[in-house]
């Protein structure tokens, strides 16, 4: 209980850190954003009074104090670009980002962990082969690639699925699930790869320990050694898994642009694209919530499941 | 007359590895009678642990059975299938490792491990299985099943879970017991209580035992007939009796002149330094008592040594910090050219003795002096002249020798810091390994490429190359094979003989320490609780804590 | 036992024959490790020798002849602007690996030495402090913060008078500083092991003093796994410099990098020129997969557990 804790805490530490750490760099930049804003030849003085609009003036570390009193108290502010209210930029895109994300390393997950369990059980068989060939690929082929020929064949040669764009739910379920088929494909290419990798070395290494071994002659079934095994391989897998659902949110920012998705990640793109640094840093800081929280939940997880943690020393 | 239980027939096991295939069995032939305690002796590369797995059909891959049959009431269990084999495994013929921590499946409990195997092999119901499972841990004798069925692995004694361990093998009644050196890696005290339960079990439960050891003595406590293998053969079998008292084979001869034996203090090293083979124990007391009357070199005056156990930042800044006493009231005195031994079981605080003698550690409180100097205020020339003159040997693990360091280079090191940087150093480093009675080239080589007892000539040679006054070893050869481990103690003897070196042994084995030490300290939970000449100890022990190891070393050959 | 004094070789020899033997032979019997070498040793060829041997300028336009598919005057065809795809892909070598190999050269100091110290003095609150602030980096999903920071910085070289930080320094520093926390977790690892292993006992017994012990004795035992880690940064490095030059946050056009190559090719997966999708991918794919797999093999081998050489017992 303890260290979830603790954890959390660090967590929340780290948070601080990381957005005043981009808070000091949106300001380390030379020239100003107001050059992006206004026009070009604004004059000096629309320039200052600009800056003192957006409190640009300030020592640095007011200015982040402001921000964070407002930020936490609810009101996200504004984008310098677009004048758009932050909240509402976040509220149109993160759940079309979370949502197709969510379904490419669920896919992952499913297809992943049992072919890394079927390949550490049959040691140099063909599945075994064949899932080691699919894990180096997925792990080293560029993701925005494999999403345009995706493209390039499925949907532009077969035309089977829409080479880009959202549609959303409210346009029909069929629509909505085929705008995101290759998307979801590509994402959860890679990470079926990271999956069927990481189970398979933490398998492999869980069966030649003394317990197993142990479990074999005692004449327990099959069926009842596997168990042991994946109860014992299946901790690191989550870890690995939690860190990689924070990591998957950069690969999302490929695929997102390749596909012409609004989501979160495109919006960061964007955002970058137009200097409009409210907006980055907010981004990067909610994806990294995000990372942190299914962080805290795979230790909450594996908690459950390794009773050795539940002791208290 | 008894019929053979089991039947093994010239069986081979090979290991192909790249390069030369190792045959681990070579046709052995042996067989087990119903009832009967077999013991298989040996040491490491014997094939004794590979022959037990061949009768489970556990032999680690890529090992395989390449030819020989095991006969099993009829049945050659060589060609059984895996799934006729699964059922016969625990229920008919069980095994019991060595390492009861790594045996059980962490995550569950030591019940729900228990529930499995019974549940698969005997009763599907879980009423029943639940209540033969407390019925097995009291016949193993636990005194409370109910809490070791709910608990964790971590969370029992080493000799608790090695009687779980037991318990889980017996669950289902089988016929045949395997044991692999059970008791290997158990303090000697629970050592004596596994194997007096494996006497009572034989007796309740009329179970055939193959017992599997390196140690003589146990095996002759326990087994009726042995047989010796080395090197994947067997070289001598028959009746214990008969095994000791007219040993055929010269291979089993040696295992039992060389291993250093509780019952003969007479044959204590020391004092068989006399021209008739008799021990001169004047003599003897002489030398001890010149050695009491000189300057101590180092001295231990009350010295405590704490160690700190942290929740967490928090706590260890503010609150309640748990220590644990390793060491208290400890006062000692050795003079040049003592021969101490230190022993005690895991937890006695022997080793941080070590430490705390070599300065690696510091005392809580109390002082320890090097030449009437206290240690922990030496400096400069002072400091270095400690350390050059008090050097340490390690019990021979991979530890002992960085790994990516060839051999010359570790001597060369050492052979710098006392040297400076002379023109012939290599030269140097050659004698010191030839006096160590190892071969040149060693030199080029790097530790993972040497045996184990070449290591440990080599840890030996490291420290000598410091030109020491005092050498620590601990543990030095408890990890070696038992013919090993004499030719190491007479290796020490020779130098401290040669240099008048002072030396501090550090050991569980009270056997080896009754041979080799002029005086003796043993120690229990950080404490001294008796000290004095090694011989009058052994003889007449008066502290119950050392009765009670002396009464726990087997000591099969008494029997006879 | 005869005093041979022709028998010690000198020192250097002795060691690096021993092991480099060892390991070229243990190589060799990898079928995947041996792809794996022989792609990583092609790339850095390419990368070095490609104004030799490209067949044409990789900058040379030639409208008349743009966007001819692979025929025998270009093996791989050409692009929009009718340069040569084949010398572009050569050329592209260089960005890529240049960015990966220097990213992991800046990385590796600042990993090795936190690693070695926080792993030496273990459980003190240096080690603490020295562990928590790399978790801090290490709590945002990498690809994201050096999309964000690359991007705040701007894609135009920093002019700082006397150095002109071009923005592939700027990849190479965000890059190398974020892969510190990983190199200082592995480190780390092996460091906290070996520093109380025996041997450092013994050299302590010697005098030997705590700088001396890290850097002489426990930091030789650290080299495998950070070759390990340091190879497979490096085919991270490869594919992060892709993506941020394929969303324009690297190397800008006309110059050639694999990544732009691939967002030049965008515009005509529509169009079926299939050659200037697919050839850069294959490149990225197969630089990544052959370091991947050449830091797998090399795992295999410096596993010490793998030791199966010659033992005279």
């Amino acid at each position: 209980m303890w260290l979830i804790l603790r954890r959390a805490s660090f967590s929340v530490f780290a948070l601080f850190i990381i957005s005043f750490l981009l808070f000091l760099l949106t300001n380390v930049v030379p020239g100003s954003p107001a050059s992006a804003v206004l026009d070009v030849d604004a004059s000096l003085e629309e320039i200052l009074s600009w800056e003192r609009e957006h409190n640009l003036h300030l020592p640095v570390t007011e200015q982040y104090w402001i921000w964070l009193c407002q930020t936490l108290s609810g009101d996200l502010g504004e984008s310098f670009i677009t004048d758009r209210d932050l909240a509402t930029e976040i509220k149109d895109t993160l759940p079309i980002t979370l949502e197709w994300v969510s379904l490419g390393f669920g896919l992952a997950i499913i297809v992943g962990i049992p072919l890394g369990v079927a390949s550490a059980l049959n040691p140099n068989s063909w599945i075994d082969h064949i899932a080691r060939v699919v894990a180096m690929t997925g792990i080293s082929v560029p993701d925005y690639w494999i999403a345009l020929m995706l493209i390039s064949f499925v949907s532009v040669g077969l035309g089977w699925f829409p080479p880009g764009g959202h549609t959303p739910l409210s346009a029909g379920i069929i629509p909505h699930i085929k705008s995101l088929v290759l998307p979801v494909i590509t994402l959860s290419l890679h990470y079926t790869a990271v999956f069927s990798r990481y189970t398979r070395s933490s398998m492999l290494d869980v069966l030649s320990q003394d317990y197993i071994r142990t479990a074999r002659a005692m004449g327990l079934g099959r069926i009842r050694i596997w168990i042991y095994a994946l109860k014992n391989s299946l901790p690191p897998v989550i870890n690995v898994g939690a860190m990689s659902f924070g990591f998957s949110f950069g690969h999302a920012l490929f695929i997102e642009h390749v596909f012409g998705i609004a989501g979160l990640s495109l919006s960061l793109l964007n955002a970058i694209n137009e200097l409009d640094y409210p907006m980055i840093q907010l981004n990067v800081l909610i994806v990294t919530i995000i990372f942190i929280l299914a962080n805290l939940s795979a230790d909450c997880l594996n908690f459950l499941i390794n009773p050795r943690l539940r002791r208290q020393t | 007359m008894e019929k053979a239980i089991l039947k093994v027939i010239d069986l081979s096991v090979k290991f192909p590895t790249k390069g030369n295939d190792v045959e681990a069995l070579k046709n052995i032939s042996f067989s087990v009678k119903t009832g009967e305690a077999l013991g298989i002796l040996g040491e490491s590369g014997s094939g004794k642990s590979v022959s037990a797995l061949s009768i489970m059909n556990l032999v680690p891959s890529p090992g395989r059975i390449i030819n020989g049959s095991i006969l099993y009431s009829g049945i050659n269990l060589v060609s059984l299938s895996e799934a006729d084999m699964r059922r016969l495994r625990g229920s008919e013929i069980s095994m019991v490792f060595q390492d009861p921590l790594t045996a059980f499946n962490p995550v569950y409990t030591v019940g729900k491990q228990l529930l499995h195997i019974i549940q698969t092999h005997k009763h599907k119901s879980k009423k029943i299985a639940y209540n033969r499972a407390l019925e097995v841990l009291s016949l193993v004798g636990l005194p409370d099943p109910v809490r070791v069925f709910h608990s964790y692995p971590h969370q029992l004694s080493g000799g608790m879970r090695q009687r779980a361990l037991i318990g889980m093998a017996l669950a289902c009644e089988p016929k045949i017991l395997i044991a692999d050196e059970p008791t290997t890696a158990l303090d000697v005290t629970i050592q004596s209580q596994i194997v007096q339960l494996f006497h009572e079990l034989r007796e309740q439960l009329d179970l055939t035992l193959i017992y599997i050891t390196h140690n003589l003595d146990l095996m002759a406590e326990l087994c009726d007939r042995a047989i010796v293998m080395y090197q994947g053969k067997i070289v001598e079998e028959g009746d214990v009796k008969t095994l000791f008292n007219s040993p055929q084979h010269p291979y089993t001869r040696m295992l039992i002149d060389c291993v250093p034996r509780l019952n003969k203090p007479e044959n204590n090293v020391i004092s068989t330094s006399n021209k008739n083979g008799k021990p001169n124990l004047l003599t003897h007391n002489i030398e001890l008592e010149q050695l009491n009357n000189k300057e101590p070199i180092i001295e231990f005056e009350n010295v405590y040594r704490d160690f700190f156990i942290e929740k967490n930042i928090i706590s260890s800044i503010f609150g309640s910090k748990k220590t644990l006493r390793a060491v208290a009231d400890f006062n000692l005195k050795i003079c040049k050219g003592d021969i101490i031994g230190i022993v005690g079981e895991s937890g006695s605080g022997k080793s941080t003795v070590a430490m705390l003698a070599l300065h690696l550690l510091s005392a809580t409180s109390g002082n320890i002096y090097y030449r009437r100097k206290n240690i922990s205020n030496l400096k400069g020339l002072e400091l270095k002249s400690f350390r050059h003159n008090v050097q340490m040997v390690f019990q021979d693990n991979q530890s002992a020798l960085n790994p990516r360091k060839t051999i010359l280079k570790t001597l060369n090191e050492a052979l710098i810091i006392r040297h400076g940087s002379p023109q012939n150093i290599n030269q140097m480093a050659e004698d010191l390994l030839l006096s160590m009675g190892l071969e040149l080239d060693i030199l080029e080589r790097y530790p993972h490429s040497l045996s184990g007892g070449q290591r440990q000539r080599v840890g030996i040679a490291r420290a000598m190359a410091m030109e020491p006054e005092i050498i620590v070893a601990d543990e030095p050869v408890s990890s070696l094979d038992v013919s090993l481990q004499t030719q190491i103690i007479k290796l020490f003897l020779q130098l401290h003989k040669k240099h008048n070196l002072t030396l501090i042994f550090i050991s569980h084995d009270l056997a080896l320490v009754s041979h080799l030490c002029k005086r003796l300290i043993v120690m229990q939970d950080g404490k001294i609780v008796e000290a004095g000449n090694a011989f009058d100890i052994m003889m007449h022990p008066s502290h119950p804590y050392t009765q009670n190891l002396i009464n726990s070393v087997p000591k099969g050959i008494t029997k006879f | 036992m005869k005093k041979n004094k022709n028998y010690l070789i000198s020192e250097k020899f002795t060691k690096r024959h021993i092991f480099l033997t060892d390991f070229l032979s243990a190589l060799a019997n990898t079928k995947t490790g041996l792809f794996g070498a022989f792609v990583v040793l092609l790339m850095f060829f390419l990368a070095i020798f490609a104004p030799w041997i490209a067949p044409y300028d990789p900058t040379l336009i030639d409208v008349p002849n743009r966007l001819q598919p692979p025929n025998l005057s270009h093996w791989m065809g050409t692009d929009l602007a009718g340069r040569d795809v084949l010398s572009r892909l050569m050329w592209g070598a260089r960005p890529s690996l240049q960015v990966g190999v220097l990213a992991v050269l800046i990385g590796m100091p600042g990993g090795i030495v936190i690693g070695l110290i926080a792993g030496f003095y273990r459980g003190s609150l240096l080690e603490t402090i020295l562990m928590r602030a790399t978790e801090i980096i290490a709590a945002v999903p990498l690809l994201i913060v050096a999309v964000a920071i690359v991007g705040i910085l701007g894609v135009n070289p920093i002019d700082l008078g006397f150095f002109t930080i071009t923005n592939e320094i700027k990849i190479v520093f965000v890059l190398g500083i974020l892969y510190i926390p990983g190199l200082a977790r592995v480190v780390f690892a092996v460091a906290s092991t070996e520093a109380v292993s025996d041997y450092i006992r013994a050299r302590k017994t010697q005098g030997v003093r705590d700088f001396s012990l890290i850097f002489g004795d426990v930091l030789p035992n650290c080299l495998s796994v950070v070759t390990v880690w340091a190879t497979l940064l490096t085919a991270g490095g490869v594919l992060a410099e892709a993506g941020l030059s394929f969303v324009g946050l690297g190397v800008q056009p006309p110059d050639a990098s694999w990544g732009v190559m691939l967002s030049e090719a965008r515009k005509f997966i529509f169009s079926g020129e299939w050659w200037l999708l697919f050839f850069p991918g294959l490149a990225i794919s197969i630089t990544v997969i052959g370091f991947n797999l050449f830091g797998d093999a090399l795992r295999d081998i410096l596993d010490p557990r793998h030791y199966t050489g010659p033992r005279i017992d």
